[in-house]
Parts: C-alpha cells; sequence; structure tokens
C-alpha cells in the first residue's frame, strides 16, 4: 500500500518534478503544460490510494478483530461449559481426563488469541485472566465486544453476564488481538499520520512557488494543489486544484506579466523544489518518502524477526511439554514388549507350576 | 530428553517449512535479479534507492531539457553567424560604394541590395525556433522585430537550472545583438546605409562603414555568448551523465543481487531442501512400531 511496485508516491513525485522541468524548458509548450497537469493529478492519485489503502487495512483489521473476539467468546464459553463438566466429574471421583484435555486445547487457543493465563480451582475448573480481568470464572464467561470508539480507534469491551461492560483495550496487548490492535491503532495510524504531513507539505511548497508564477491568462496567485485544510485527511484529500484542472495554460511559469508568455523562472524554482528541503525539515520529498517507507520496512521485519522468534520460543516450550507428557510409540514400543515378555515369562512360571503340581498329583 | 513422535514430527514440519520459505526467496532474487523489491528487505537500502531514484529522475530530466534548450541555441548560433555574413557584406557594398569613381545610379543598385540584405537579416532576426521566436527575449508568440525593425520583444530572460542550485540564462538577446542595448540599431543602421546611397551621400556612407563594424561586433559578440552557454550546457550534460552512472552503479549495488551469489544461493537453498525431505523421510520411516 506505502510502496506499491509501480505508481508508488515517490515515483509518482519524480515524474511531477521531472514535468515541471520540462515545462521550464517550454513553458509555451501546450503539451508540456498539460503533462504538469496529468502528472500533479496522478501524485495526487497516489497519495489517495496510499491513504485508503491505509483506512481499508485498518477497516480489514477492525473486522479480522471482531472475529476474534468471536472465536474467543465461543472459546470462553466452552471453557465454562467443560468447568461444569468437570466440576460433577471431578466430584464423582472421576477425573474427566478427556473433558480436561479439551479445555486445555480451548484455554491454549483463548491465549493464543488474547495471551490468557489459567489457574486450576481444587474443585477442577479453571479460572480464565487476560487482559487485567478474569474472562471465565467457573461457570461463567464474559463476552468480548470489539468496536471503533469515537476517535476510530478499536475499543473492546469484556462484559459479565448481568453486568456492565468494562474497558479492557488499553489491557490487550497480547495474543492476536492485541497484535492487530497494534497494527491497527499504532502502527498504521503513524504511517498515515507522516504520508498526511508529506502530502501537506508537498502541497503548500508547490502552492506557494506556484502562486507568485503568472499563468499565460496573466492571471497570478493561484495554487497548483487544492490548499489542504489541515495535516489530517491531507494525503486521502490531496487534488489538483478546480481552478488548474483541464485549464493548463493557468499554470504560472513565467514570474511575471511581462515576461509572458516565455517566461519560465516560475516553472524552474517549481522543479527546484524536488530538491529542496520540505517543510519546516531538512530533507527533500524523496528523502522523506524514503524514511517513511524504510521506517515501515524496518516495522515488517522487525515483526517478522519477532515472529520468528516467537516460534522458536513456542517451539523450544512445546517441545519440553511434549518431552514431559507426551507419548513416544518407540517407547511405548519397548515397554509393551518388555511388559508381554514379562507376561509370558509369568506365565511360563505358571504352566511349569503347573505341571510340576500336575506331575505331584498323579504320583500321588 | 524424550523424544516423543509429535516431538518428531514438528522438528521435521519447522525444518522443511524453513527451506521451502529459503528455496522459494532464493528463487525468487535469482530468478529477476533483484534483492530489495520492498520496504521490509532491507529498510535502509530501500530508502536509499527511493532518493537515489529521485536524483537519477531529476538528472535524467535536467539532461533531456538541456538536450532541447542546446538545439534552440544552435539554431539561434547559426541563425546569427548568418546575420553576421550579412553585415560583412553589407559593409563590402559599402566599402565598394564608397569609391568616389562610382556614379549616383550605381549606389542607388547598391541601396537596392543593402534593401535586401536588410530584409533577410530582419527575417532572420524573427527565426522560429520550437518555443517560438528566438530573438525575441520571453516574449516568444510575436515577431520582435516588425517592418521597420523596431524592437517589440523584450530581454528577459529563461533560465534553466544546469546543475543543483545553478540556474543560468539559455534565451539569446535578440535586444543586444541587433538593437541599441548592445550598442547599435543594425536596421537603423542599415536603413541610413541605403537611404545614403539612394541620395548618393558619400560622407553618410563612409560613416557607415565603421557603424557596420560596430554592427558586425555586435552580432558577433551576441554569437560568441550563445556559443560560450552551448558550452556550459555541453558541459553540465557530461557532468550530468557522469552523476548518472554513478547513481546507477550505486543505486544497482544497493537494490540488484550478485547474480553469482544469487544462483549460488540457490542451489544452496536446493540442496538443503532436498536433503531436509530425504532426511524427513528417514526419520519418519525408522520406527519400532513400523519393523513390528
Amino acid at each position: 500500500v506505502v510502496a506499491p511496485t509501480t505508481g508508488s508516491i515517490g515515483v509518482r513525485t519524480n515524474e511531477f518534478f521531472a514535468s515541471m522541468n520540462a515545462l521550464s524548458a517550454s513553458p509555451t509548450d501546450d503539451a508540456s503544460r498539460a503533462d504538469v497537469v496529468a502528472k500533479a493529478g496522478s501524485l495526487a492519485q497516489a497519495f489517495n490510494d496510499a491513504s485508503a489503502g491505509l483506512t481499508q487495512t485498518r477497516v480489514d483489521l477492525l473486522s479480522r478483530a471482531q472475529s476474534v473476539a468471536g472465536e474467543v467468546n465461543d472459546k470462553l464459553s466452552r471453557i465454562a461449559t467443560l468447568n461444569k463438566a468437570i466440576i460433577e466429574a471431578t466430584s464423582l471421583g472421576n477425573p474427566a481426563a478427556d473433558l480436561r484435555d479439551q479445555r486445555d486445547v480451548l484455554v491454549g487457543d483463548v491465549s493464543d488469541r488474547i495471551g490468557a493465563r489459567s489457574i486450576e480451582d481444587k474443585d477442577g475448573s479453571v479460572t480464565v485472566f487476560a487482559a487485567g480481568m478474569t474472562l471465565v470464572e467457573r461457570l461463567q464467561a464474559v463476552t468480548l465486544s470489539v468496536a471503533p470508539d469515537s476517535t476510530g480507534a478499536l475499543k473492546i469491551q469484556a462484559t459479565r453476564p448481568g453486568g456492565s461492560a468494562t474497558d479492557i483495550t488499553a489491557n490487550v496487548t497480547s495474543g492476536t488481538l492485541g497484535g492487530l490492535r497494534e497494527a491497527r491503532d499504532a502502527d498504521i495510524p503513524a504511517v498515515t499520520s507522516r504520508l498526511d504531513q508529506l502530502a501537506n507539505d508537498i502541497a503548500t511548497a508547490v502552492n506557494t512557488v506556484h502562486a507568485t508564477g503568472v499563468g499565460l491568462d496573466g492571471v497570478s496567485g493561484r495554487p497548483l494543489f487544492a490548499p489542504p485544510t489541515g495535516v489530517p485527511g491531507a494525503a486521502a484529500t490531496l487534488a489538483v486544484d478546480a481552478a488548474i484542472l483541464g485549464h493548463p495554460e493557468r499554470i504560472g511559469a513565467s514570474p511575471n506579466v511581462g515576461s509572458l508568455p516565455g517566461g519560465n523562472q516560475v516553472a524552474v524554482q517549481l522543479a527546484q523544489l524536488a530538491g529542496a528541503a520540505l517543510g519546516s525539515g531538512t530533507t527533500t520529498p524523496a528523502q522523506r518518502y524514503g524514511s517513511i517507507t524504510g521506517d515501515f520496512g524496518i516495522t515488517k521485519a522487525s515483526a517478522d524477526s519477532d515472529l520468528q522468534m516467537r516460534r522458536d520460543t513456542v517451539s523450544t516450550a512445546k517441545t519440553l511439554q511434549e518431552s514431559a507428557s507426551g507419548v513416544s510409540l518407540d517407547e511405548e514400543m519397548v515397554n509393551m514388549t518388555r511388559f508381554q515378555r514379562a507376561f509370558e515369562a509369568s506365565t511360563r512360571v505358571l504352566k511349569t507350576a503347573d505341571e510340576l503340581l500336575a506331575g505331584l498329583m498323579q504320583m500321588l | 530428553m524424550r523424544v516423543t513422535n509429535n516431538i518428531l514430527f514438528d522438528t521435521v514440519d519447522r525444518a522443511n517449512a524453513l527451506s521451502t520459505e529459503r528455496l522459494v526467496a532464493a528463487s525468487r532474487v535469482a530468478s529477476d535479479g533483484v534483492r530489495v523489491v520492498k520496504p521490509s528487505d532491507d529498510p535502509a537500502a530501500f530508502a536509499t534507492i527511493v532518493d537515489d531514484d529521485a536524483r537519477l529522475a531529476v538528472l535524467a530530466s535536467r539532461s533531456k531539457t538541456i538536450g532541447r534548450v542546446t538545439a534552440e541555441l544552435q539554431t539561434a548560433e547559426t541563425t546569427l553567424a548568418s546575420a553576421g555574413e550579412l553585415l560583412i557584406h553589407a559593409r563590402e557594398l559599402s566599402l565598394q560604394a564608397s569609391n568616389g569613381t562610382l556614379d549616383a545610379s550605381s549606389r542607388a543598385v547598391i541601396g537596392v541590395e543593402i534593401s535586401q540584405i536588410r530584409s533577410a537579416l530582419l527575417s532572420m532576426a524573427n527565426t522560429r525556433g520550437s518555443n517560438g521566436y528566438i530573438f525575441g527575449g520571453t516574449r516568444t508568440d510575436t515577431p520582435p522585430f516588425d517592418p521597420t525593425g523596431a524592437f517589440v520583444g523584450n530581454d528577459n530572460a529563461m533560465t534553466l537550472e544546469i546543475a543543483t542550485g545553478v540556474t543560468l540564462r539559455v534565451n539569446p538577446s535578440g535586444a543586444r545583438a541587433f538593437t541599441p542595448a548592445g550598442g547599435r540599431d543594425v536596421f537603423a543602421d542599415l536603413d541610413a546605409l541605403a537611404t545614403a546611397l539612394g541620395s548618393n551621400d558619400l560622407v553618410g556612407i563612409n560613416t557607415s562603414l565603421d557603424t557596420l563594424d560596430a554592427d558586425h561586433r555586435q552580432v558577433l559578440s551576441t554569437r560568441v555568448d550563445v556559443g560560450l552557454t552551448c558550452e556550459r550546457l555541453s558541459s553540465s550534460t557530461d557532468v550530468t551523465d557522469t552523476a548518472v552512472e554513478v547513481l546507477r552503479t550505486a543505486r544497482a549495488q544497493l537494490s540488484e543481487a550478485d547474480i553469482v551469489g544469487a544462483y549460488s544461493n540457490l542451489a544452496q537453498a536446493q540442496s538443503a531442501y532436498e536433503r531436509g525431505v530425504q532426511v524427513s523421510k528417514t526419520i519418519l520411516s525408522v520406527s519400532s512400531v513400523n519393523r513390528g
């Protein structure tokens, strides 16, 4: 979304400034003027697409978070049901191993999704904790709900049966839900905000210079991009100014009316913005975009590396668990053979004793 | 540590997943020869590549515009050379007319020829290029000299950035070549000579010898300016081309894979994958249960 292989903001920015440079060599050329308008439109579209892509990703992540919450609710409810069955079985002296196995799997699944921990009580039931609250206690399970709050951020609430909803958003920091929340409400907004700032700064810088230029119609003071109303949303709404759309002759390439129509100094200044520090910063538009994509790449690479490390950790833990509680078919086979031989030996002893007794009986 | 069957299956599964992942990544790099496709491939390199691409775009665009402007300036230089030759011819005719043995009718004939030279010069001063009239300053949409030889253009500069932060005037000055802005009014001088020839005014004819010399030097001076501008543009193109090569090499080193290394990695990944599959097969087949 931020750095597509074709038509990225970086590529469109380069094309826009290149078209401005071409205009500086041919300020009276209609095709060069039309190309500037087209390239400005493509640049605006690249910002719009990136912003829309990020917004859609947030929508998708909300939907996914809601699905995950639904899965957690189902599993919490089943854990509570199993708790009931296990309590009853335990009270009758039955360890209910199968039911416990089923419940362990469900607790593991809940833990995957929201980073839960569990404690088994004396009566055989488990209490499941996550995000600073009890999710399952004996026969009762809370219900999680996920919805956007007034700012559009994820709001995760837990509701006890017959109780009121508790906001646990800030405590959901691990598991699938924690990851979705961080990606949706921290990582993506950070990128969106930086893209908005970049779009705003490019539009403002271009408009400031362009306003000093005079169009072939003798009018100056026009913006090239529709002036952003503010930084938030600048990338989503960036567009060529309505007065310029369809009127390439209005592009202000000339520094004054007296230099029309061949005056090009404003076009030169606009082309020079490609290599100039943008806004109040010290980096060029390309460097700013490179920094955004680079940081995004670092976040992604770091997440990949983190994922690999966690997979290894889980694998090691599973290996240890398996080693302690799992079954080795070879080992069991050996044991089975050993016991079989022991059984055969004892059978032989019995048979021998029987034969001895039979012989003795005959002698008598 | 007890190795259970689940541990065995999980280990084989993970090992195979990793070797498959490595094989797919190595195949991609070896097939398209590109190491950095997306930011997460190498974030620092990706940011540098974005910056390099922007610099390359600026340089490529600069090179293109310099080429276009140079073609325009070469037209101007050729035109000024021809204008200079016309003025030399006019001076030769003037010198011929200043000979005391010539009668009035012969001078009148030379006067007609001078008028034709003036017309040809006016036509040259109103030469059009791809951006309009070459000698009209930034007023490129109308002929800079009217039929009387009066200058109606301007002497405003059209500039171009030839290096970062360095701009250069790239339109020839018609005002300095043909009007009093350069010292003499060339068309007025030719008009004066034609009038002197028509009226058999020997003093006027002799005076024109000096004025035509000055006119020629004036046109020549503008031609030299144009030539110098062309040279600066040419040297800027050389610098730009060198910078493009350097940047392209730097970019390639960052983004492109070493082909030998990429194939070597692919071969290693493929070998690891095949070994992994073989090992999996062996491990999974070794069980006392199967031998039961």
